[in-house]
């Protein structure tokens, strides 16, 4: 019998949160889109988050171009599924997140491009759900990008393998907890 | 001021150096002194480690790295000196010798005479060389080997050399004697240059059109080497045509260079100045714009230039100073983008660029104190950076007048500041005495990241990461290379240190001992024992690609990485066929290494990178290396064999148990041969075998959780809540070892006199046989969904061919 322990975090609300339509193009001239999303960061303890969009059931990709936080997590190269970051640059500070996507759907209207609104979920996840998010996008990554990032010239690139986190002690998977806040954002 | 003080006192050992060394000058001579350079008869190019003896042999000396010998005798009536080195026809003069003498030769290259073989013996044979585990490679034969992509490379030739490997497929990195490429010491005229490659180690950053002479020491350092464990890559840039303008320039598929060299009006300065540039931006480009609709350039650039001035100030002193500039460049532009929209259009651009170089400029000060007292003082700046950054704009004519400018930048970089001066002293034929002292001053940059966003709804400007810290470096040093008896000599030295970082001092002192004992006419005797400190880490990423090399100093938490090494050996050559024989065993131990953590990132800058690393680390390295070399002839060339084992042990990785290293490997061999067909056709070839890498790879894999919808999408549209992947469980680390690796390369040279000088074509293939060689091996599922183990190899058969001019 082993006895695990993690502790749920409080929520942590979105204070604001849209999205704006189309604001770039990709290398193959297909049109981004930017969300934005504010929380204010609770000052008393260290916490960690999970930002994560959706577009229907799809997982959209957020590219967080140029914000210090989540580029501080080196994550960016090993393309992680979500953003998990710590607030260890902002801690008690409000916190704003620009990031574009690739639109799963859309099409024109009247000649304006549109697209579905995304939704958005913002998760306060505990610090062994960090760990393990982690090492996750390393582990992945140093297996050759599988699933829907397989990607054979990715092996070039990779590192020596990285165990995955764990907080069994003596065996192999995790016990964690979050709590999340998630919205369907407005388009501005 | 008392605190000032003592944080400046290692300026002081240089300074001191050149007031006490010249009272040297001052003892009588009660012999009588021969002293002089060796140079080449054409280009004025002094010739470093050129023999000069007295007829019969017996006695006899090597020039220094300004191409200076001195020869102390006892009088008589006459004195017969030769003068030889490899590749060149021998000098010989009678000289009274009852007084001392400035005696200098001029010698002329064999391939500017009639027969353009390499011919003659070996003048300063192996055996007689008080030196051991030292590799040299005349940069005329370096570059008749075949290269990959028609670019003749000075480091990758000598992966070809027993106890150096190369790594991985197509990198030019160093790997000597197990230990890794930033225990290397490089040097270009004497000043350490921290990254010495291009394409992230597919090319090394020396134009061989600029170096006079290179050479590779491995195990037996002299005490006047030091700073890190594993070797000494010593690079000499030419002075520069004494005689007259000369240079060539090239095309090739990897690379443009020009070089021009020559004399001053004056007479008494010469110069040299060389360039290259890397073609594959100029591919690339091209490709990027017709790929994405000119919405975007992608490319990856490269220079190195190179800048050498040297001015015979009187028949005694000699100033040189020296540029040096290489860098690479990775970017991707977006091109200003317009996204027509009725509410207003949409604007934006932006840029991605990764650089890395380096910078080097230094001025030395070469002066014949006295026939037998030489010195040269150099003062020098070199910087390492590495810069990784994006920026983007945006702006749209909507009612909100939306505007948004970012940039990121992750920075990371080394530079030092060094004043060193060194002196041979020659009072006897049976001595030859170096010392000197260095200072440095370094500044770290282990990584920094800042952010400037502004938009009309928010602004960020911040900057975080590791401080700058800077660090002092003070080192004495003296060796004697001692001839005992008339069959045994020997280098002994020491070599003391004393390092300062944040208020904590490291220090020690460095014994370096090296013996040759002759056992008949032509073999030799050879043992070596040497201690080595490294007071600076490079954190790099371990995969391969592109290079991410943070230089970081060894500090109170990670302390630096020590060595010993000791080897034993056997010379011998074969006169009558020009045939060098080496065998060398060795056993090294490295202590207080240093990995990247498993779960570490690289740029996050807002973690101490002294909590990114596993310390304490230990590595033993043995190994038994054969080389047979033929220098003259037709046909040249060496057979190279190293049967190695290579260990790592960190408490905190594997279980605390000892592990392969990466790149362990039992079996190393290879195979030289240079080919003088006709006089102006040679014809080369390379082969090289390998025991495959080690790689660590999954017993088992479980499922986990990759990603959830929970209870944040409503059911009708995330009917399924929970994705999952397979995690690997990994067996021990490094246990499972890749397929042999084996590659043939050819090459063919062909030279024409034209009018004002020389073209040369070079055609070559690398990796002839097109094997496809093991990169990596990863798992995936076959046709039937079983999961097999597969192998991708990076390079089938690449032909080339590059042109050259040269006047």
């Amino acid at each position: 019998m082993r006895h695990i322990t993690d502790t749920v975090p409080v929520a942590v609300p979105i204070r604001d949160a849209w999205f704006s339509f189309p604001t770039g193009t990709d290398r193959n001239r297909e049109l981004l889109g930017t969300v934005v999303v504010r929380f204010d960061d609770p000052a008393a303890t260290a916490n960690y988050y999970e930002i994560s969009g959706y577009q229907e059931s799809q997982f959209i990709t957020l590219d967080p171009r140029g914000n210090a936080a989540i580029t501080a997590e080196d994550d960016s190269e090993l393309n992680p599924k979500s953003l998990v970051f710590s607030d260890k640059l902002f801690n008690g500070m409000p916190f704003e997140l620009r990031a574009s996507f690739h639109p799963t759907n859309g099409g024109t209207s009247n000649g304006v491009p549109f697209t579905r609104p995304p939704r958005l979920v913002l998760r306060a996840v505990s610090r062994a759900y960090y760990q393990y998010r982690k090492s996750w996008t390393r582990h992945l990554f140093n297996q050759g990008g599988k699933g829907d990032t397989y990607d054979l010239n990715q092996l070039l690139f990779l590192g020596d393998p990285s165990a995955m986190y764990s907080n069994v002690n003596g065996g192999y998977g995790v016990v964690v907890g979050y709590a999340s806040r998630s919205v369907t954002l407005p388009l501005r | 001021m008392a605190t000032a003080s003592r944080n400046n006192w290692f300026l002081l050992l240089p300074a001191a150096l050149c007031f006490i060394a010249p009272a040297a000058r001052g003892q009588k001579a009660a012999r009588v002194t021969v002293s002089g350079f060796v140079q080449d008869a054409r280009t004025g190019e002094k010739l470093l480690g050129a023999a000069v003896y007295v007829a019969g042999g017996q006695t006899g000396t090597a020039t220094n790295a300004a191409g200076f010998y001195s020869l102390t005798l006892a009088p008589q009536d006459s004195l017969t000196l030769t003068a030889s080195y490899l590749g060149y026809q021998r000098a010989t003069v009678t000289l009274a010798g009852r007084q001392t003498t400035a005696q200098s030769f001029a010698l002329t290259a064999d391939n500017q005479l009639q027969d353009v073989q390499v011919t003659g013996q070996v003048d300063a044979p192996l055996e007689r060389r008080v030196e051991m585990s030292t590799l040299q490679i005349p940069v005329s034969q370096l570059r008749q080997l075949p290269a990959l992509l028609g670019e003749p490379d000075v480091l990758r030739a000598f992966q070809l050399m027993p106890g150096v490997q190369s790594g991985r497929e197509g990198s030019g990195a160093l790997y000597v004697r197990g230990g890794s490429p930033d225990q290397n010491l490089t040097l270009l005229d004497d000043v350490p240059i921290y990254y010495v490659s291009h394409i992230g180690g597919f090319l090394s950053m020396f134009d061989a059109n600029a170096i006079s002479d290179v050479r590779l020491l491995k195990g037996g350092f002299p005490a006047r080497y030091g700073g890190r464990l594993s070797s000494v890559l010593d690079v000499r840039l030419k002075e520069g045509n004494k005689q007259r303008l000369s240079g060539n320039a090239g095309l090739g598929v990897l690379a443009t260079h020009f070089s021009l060299e020559g004399p001053l009006p004056n007479g008494k300065t010469t110069f040299l100045v060389s360039a290259r540039r890397g073609n594959l931006d100029l591919f690339s480009r091209v490709a990027s714009r017709l790929s994405s609709g000119g919405n975007s350039v992608v490319g990856y650039s490269f220079y190195d230039a190179s800048l050498k001035v040297s001015h015979q100030l009187t028949a005694r002193d000699q100033v040189f100073a020296a540029v040096y500039l290489g860098g690479d460049r990775l970017f991707l532009t977006q091109k200003p983008q317009t996204i027509a929209n009725p509410k207003g259009d949409f604007r934006y651009q932006g840029e991605s660029n990764l650089r890395y170089g380096n910078a080097l400029g230094s001025v030395r000060w070469n002066r014949q104190f006295s026939p037998r007292l030489f010195g040269n003082v150099t003062l020098a700046a070199t910087r390492f950076r590495y810069e990784n950054g994006q920026s983007y704009h945006s702006e749209d004519d909507s009612p909100a007048q939306r505007s948004e400018d970012s940039e990121a930048l992750f920075a990371s970089g080394v530079q030092d500041v060094q004043v060193k001066a060194d002196f041979d002293y020659y009072p006897s034929p049976a001595h030859q005495i170096r010392f000197g002292a260095t200072a440095v001053h370094h500044v770290f940059t282990p990584g920094v990241n800042s952010f400037t966003t502004s938009s009309n709804t928010a602004a960020v400007d911040t900057a975080f990461g590791s401080r700058r810290v800077a660090a002092r470096e003070g080192v004495v040093y003296a060796e004697d290379e001692i001839r005992l008896t008339t069959r045994l000599s020997a280098n002994v030295g020491l070599r003391a240190v004393a390092y300062s970082v944040n208020g904590q001092t490291f220090g020690g002192v460095q014994p370096r001992v090296l013996a040759t004992y002759l056992v008949g006419e032509h073999t030799a005797l050879k043992a070596s024992f040497s201690t080595m400190q490294q007071y600076l880490h490079l954190l790099s990423n371990n995969g391969a690609g592109l290079p991410t090399d943070l230089w970081v100093p060894a500090t109170a938490r990670i302390a630096p990485e020590r060595a010993r090494q000791v080897a034993v050996g056997v010379a011998h050559t074969v006169a009558a066929w020009g045939v060098e024989i080496s065998v060398e065993a060795f056993q090294k131990s490295l202590r207080d290494l240093i990995e990247f953590r498993e779960d570490a990132t690289f740029y996050n800058s807002s973690q101490d990178w002294q909590d990114k690393v596993v310390t304490g680390g230990r590595g033993q390295v043995q190994g038994l290396e054969l080389l047979v070399q033929k220098k003259t002839g037709r046909l040249t060339g060496w057979v190279g064999y190293t049967l190695a084992r290579n260990e790592r042990q960190f408490n905190q990785l594997n279980g605390g148990q000892w592990y392969p290293y990466k790149f362990d490997r039992r079996h190393d061999a290879s195979v030289v041969l240079i080919y003088q067909l006709r006089p102006r056709i040679t014809l080369s070839a390379t082969w090289v075998y390998g025991t495959g890498n080690a790689l660590t790879l999954a017993e088992a894999n479980y499922n986990v959780v990759e990603q959830s919808y929970g209870q944040e999408l409503p059911s009708n549209v995330a009917k399924d809540r929970y994705f999952y992947q397979e995690a690997e469980l990994y067996g021990a680390k490094n246990s499972f070892r890749m397929r042999a690796y084996h590659r043939l390369d050819i090459g063919a040279t062909f030279t024409k006199t034209v009018r004002h000088g020389e073209r040369i074509w070079r055609v070559g293939a690398y990796n002839a046989y097109s094997r496809n060689n093991p990169y990596y091996i990863y798992y995936s599922l076959d046709a039937a969904q079983q999961k097999q183990l597969y192998q991708l190899s990076l390079f089938p058969i690449l032909p080339a061919i590059s042109y050259e001019r040269s006047f």
